[in-house]
């Protein structure tokens, strides 16, 4: 399997620190930038500061994609969600991808309440009243891409992909017609993706080309701690995703050779001077 | 030194104006980055849902999406509709903005008015007072005031009821369409009423409908458009017609029979006419004017005539003045 994107993901980032990471992400070819928690559990994670986050991060970057990680709580704002996540996706150009982060316990009354926020842009029932209205503007996507965390039930009531952690089973999703997201989850101090490329780049990249390939995804989402430095980014985007979208025969020679780039010919970065 | 902002962006798509969502978007934040090359001090848009237009439903979102797209500008939700919004949502919103814009967001709130809005949210239009008043505690007294941090809070109204609320609760004051003497008289309220130690110090703003042009012909144009909006917006309510009409007046029977007495809030006219207007306005002891230079349906490149127009002719003067 070739053309695995990479996507970053920052649970716990303020929105200004997620502005900063957009701003690389889009710069060094980073397919997407993934707001929130797929855990449901750090700081920041809240769907109006996701998507408020994701708003800002929109009018900062032109190409990446902009992931939500949504909770979807209580019943009554479900239809400001489906607002606010439409709003985003008109400001951004039709960026947005939504990723649903089930709850530990009801998920079956939690996956009614996700259909019906999907359903808002097109029929919201007014309560106690058989008038329908819709949520408008809509999204600008005729449907938004979809993915759900670690939860194939529900995945499949909701006509959605799913988000699998790396080593934490799922290994079904290569059988799984729709989008499988794989998530790898690292702790990258400053310059952590420096350090693990420099322990063997060729080695980790094809190892994690592997993993991704035995999940069925298409995706592979780096889900790392706050504090990420643009060195970082530009490793991922020069080493990291070149590799993850070359072939069998091509995967090695490519992330030497991108290794190679950044570490050893800064001097043909740019002309003397 | 008085600040003046520009407003009001709704991002409506409406029959007088049928663009896409996408163009009104990218619009909005090319006329904020534009305001700002101005000089302005404030950018503030509209909110409603559930209308045909897509008149935006997400301020705290396309707030955000601004205040990224910007340096100093301080930008508005004036007015967001606050009993429709869970009031720990507008924290988290406000949080996400104030980490990379802080200070920069003033949330601009009031109760609203159309009956789809609430019913579509759960709620009778009856309850608003109650749950205005039950969100607004929650956000500057109670468990969401620290997510909330310096976020400016501008309470929009012309009742003697809101005005006391807005100086209990210390917030600042938006006045909506008021004249001098109606300036005085709501300043008075607001005033009598304000809390000793507000959270912050509380100011007073006021939005006027402007046009700025030499050219009578153009002037007659725009109070036309004025007219066609003020019309349209007589019908916004779906099935029913609003009587739309001049706070304090007795509304008339009938749509057409509103419409002048909605032109009276309007300051047309050359910008020596103009700038007389509104400094009877500001010498009342306003902190900010808010000029209204975006009226639905209108062509962009009218309105940045305008802001330019007003930046250049207007402003300087009124800024002598405050």
């Amino acid at each position: 399997m070739s053309g695995l994107r990479l996507s970053l993901a920052l649970p716990g980032a303020s929105a200004a620190e997620l502005l900063e990471v957009g701003r690389w992400a889009d710069h060094w070819n980073i397919a997407g930038l993934w707001v929130g928690d797929p855990r449901g559990a750090a700081e920041n994670r809240s769907d109006s500061y996701v998507t408020a986050t994701a708003a800002a991060v929109s009018a900062v970057t032109a190409d990446i994609r902009l992931g939500l990680f949504l909770a979807v709580g209580r019943e009554k704002q479900i239809v400001r969600i489906a607002e606010d996540v439409a709003v985003v996706d008109q400001a951004s150009g039709g960026r947005v991808e939504l990723a649903f982060v089930p709850p530990a316990q009801k998920r079956e009354a939690w996956t009614s309440d996700v259909a019906r926020l999907l359903r808002a842009w097109n029929a919201w029932e007014i309560p106690s009243s058989d008038e329908i209205v819709a949520v408008i503007p809509g999204p600008a996507q005729p449907t938004l891409p979809r993915v759900v965390v670690d939860d194939g039930a529900a995945a499949d009531a909701l006509g959605a992909g799913r988000i699998i952690f790396d080593g934490g089973g799922g290994g079904d999703a290569g059988l799984v017609p729709r989008r499988t997201v794989l998530a790898v989850e690292g702790s990258f101090a400053s310059d952590g993706v420096m350090d693990w490329l420099a322990a063997g780049a060729t080695e980790r990249v094809a190892g994690l080309r592997d993993r991704a390939r035995s999940a069925g995804a298409q995706e592979v989402l780096l889900v790392v701690e706050p504090g990420l430095s643009e060195r970082d980014v530009k490793a991922l985007g020069t080493v990291v995703v070149p590799a993850l979208r070359a072939s069998d025969r091509d995967v090695r020679h490519i992330a030497e050779d991108g290794w190679a780039w950044l570490t050893k010919k800064a001097h043909l970065h740019a002309p003397p001077g | 030194m008085l600040s003046v902002g520009v407003c009001s962006w709704s991002m409506q798509s409406t029959y007088m104006r049928p663009r896409s969502h996408g163009e009104l978007y990218r619009e909005t934040l090319r006329q904020a980055q534009f305001a700002e090359s101005l000089g302005y001090d404030s950018f503030s848009m509209g909110e409603h849902h559930f209308a045909y237009d897509g008149y935006c439903p997400s301020l705290v979102a396309m707030a955000s999406h601004l205040l990224a797209g910007t340096t100093e500008l301080q930008v508005g939700s004036g007015i967001m509709i606050l009993p429709l919004h869970d009031p720990e949502r507008v924290s988290e919103g406000v949080a996400a903005m104030s980490s990379f814009a802080p200070g920069r967001f003033r949330l601009g709130i009031a109760g609203g008015w159309r009956e789809v809005e609430y019913l579509a949210s759960g709620l009778e239009l009856e309850d608003r007072g109650r749950v205005f008043e039950e969100y607004l505690d929650a956000l500057v007294d109670g468990e969401y005031a620290d997510r909330l941090g310096d976020a400016e809070i501008f309470i929009g109204g012309a009742a003697p009821s809101v005005l006391r609320r807005a100086g209990r609760y210390g917030c600042s004051l938006l006045l909506a369409y008021a004249g001098p003497d109606e300036a005085r008289e709501r300043r008075a309220i607001w005033e009598q009423h304000l809390r000793p130690e507000p959270r912050q110090q509380p100011k007073i703003a006021t939005i006027r409908d402007v046009w700025v042009d030499r050219d009578p012909q153009r002037l007659d144009w725009v109070r036309a458009r004025m007219a066609e909006m003020w019309r349209f917006y007589a019908r916004f309510d779906d099935a029913k017609v609003k009587e739309h009409h001049v706070p304090g007046e007795t509304p008339k029977e009938g749509v057409e029979a509103n419409i002048p007495s909605m032109m009276k809030f309007g300051t047309l006219g050359t910008p020596d006419e103009v700038l007389q207007e509104l400094s009877e306005i500001v010498q009342t002891g306003v902190d900010e004017i808010v000029l209204r230079v975006r009226f639905d349906g209108i062509e962009p490149h009218y309105v940045d005539e305008q802001m330019q127009l007003l930046a250049d002719e207007v402003v300087p003067g009124l800024r002598k003045l405050g």
